[in-house]
């Protein structure tokens, strides 16, 4: 009888060692202690924004996170309502100010393209002769919130750069919307309020019609007051501070789409 | 404890060494159910827009020295 108990308790011990061991080893304890946490380094290159196609967010290209661009060729660009359709408009290239006429791309047809208007009201779009103009494509998009005053820099899908900004107040508030930077001006005073460069984008203010002899159109620009980034306090334009702009103006391509979010 | 006990009990240790060893490899060669069919076919996605081929990298912008008129 102790004989047959010794036995049988040797044969529980091997058949606990045996369980014990092919526990540890089953795939399903291991998922159990997998660390899914991802280091700092690819947080920070985790996507942050998806290039989109269709309407007013511009069209992607083969290229990840790029965007189309469309430059006129001549010395105008007829605007139309669809394909083939009569001129409904045509715009001036050079602009009055002498930057080349720019398009950001919304939509492709074989031989057309409908492109977003740098014009009233905002986010116009009409067609565009495919002949009349050249093609490019951006990596950049500049992604603003004006909750948070913040400016981010995106290049092919990632956020490269973050910075402040101060953008409308309540009375002259900066409009919402996917827009694009139609032009980039070197004022006579780099010191002066709109700092050493100045975008103009294809956005125009809602309550201001006019202003200082133009016709209300939004900019992103450096400042001759930077107390005021991180603030609403301009008439609808965007300040950053001059160190910003003036990297910026030695990067961004016109065309370069601008995301204004609230 | 008889000798035929404690040879018992050598065997279920060398029994249990010797599981302890090859169990995760045990484990690890268990096969696993293949994928669904439908888990393993690609998503249908939306067609892309046609893209015109024509198209290179843009440059930066060329600054025109002028008097803004930004709203500011």
């Amino acid at each position: 009888m102790v004989r047959r108990r010794a036995h049988v308790g040797a044969l529980i011990a091997a058949a606990a060692i045996a369980l014990v061991a092919t526990g540890c080893g089953s795939p399903e304890s291991g998922t159990g202690a997998t660390d899914t946490s991802i280091p700092l380094s690819q947080k920070d290159s985790q996507p942050e924004v998806q290039a989109k196609s269709g309407s007013g967010q511009g069209l992607s290209t083969a290229e990840p996170g790029s965007s189309l661009v469309a430059t006129a060729r001549g010395s105008q660009v007829t605007i139309r309502t669809a394909p083939g359709a009569g001129a409904r408009s045509s715009l001036k290239n050079p602009t009055a100010i002498g930057a080349p006429l720019t398009f950001l791309v919304l939509e492709s047809r074989p031989g057309w393209l409908k492109v977003q208007l740098p014009m009233r009201p905002n986010g116009s779009s009409g067609w565009v002769a495919q002949a009349d103009v050249t093609l490019s494509t951006t990596p950049y998009r500049l992604v603003i919130s004006m909750s948070k005053h913040r400016l981010d820099v995106i290049y092919e899908g990632r956020r490269i750069a973050r910075h402040d900004v101060g953008v409308g107040k309540v009375a002259t508030p900066t409009p919402k919307g996917t827009y694009y930077l139609t032009e980039l001006i070197e004022p006579p005073d780099p010191n002066g309020a709109y700092g050493p460069y100045a975008f103009g984008l294809s956005a125009f203010s809602n309550t201001l019609k006019t202003f200082a002899g133009g016709p209300g159109q939004l900019g992103l620009h450096g400042t001759d007051a930077p107390h005021g980034l991180g603030k609403d306090i301009s008439h609808g334009c965007i300040r950053v501070a001059n160190t910003v702009i003036t990297q910026l103006a030695g990067e961004l391509p016109l065309g370069t789409p601008v995301d204004i979010q609230a | 404890m008889s000798s035929k006990a404690a040879f018992s009990a050598m065997v279920a240790v060398v029994v249990g060494a010797t599981l302890m060893i090859a169990g995760p490899s045990f484990a690890a060669s268990t096969p696993t159910p293949a994928p669904s069919r439908s888990a393993a076919a690609p998503r249908p996605t939306a067609a892309p827009a046609p893209v015109p081929a024509e198209s290179r990298r843009a440059t930066q912008a060329k600054p025109v020295r002028a008097r803004p008129h930004f709203t500011g």
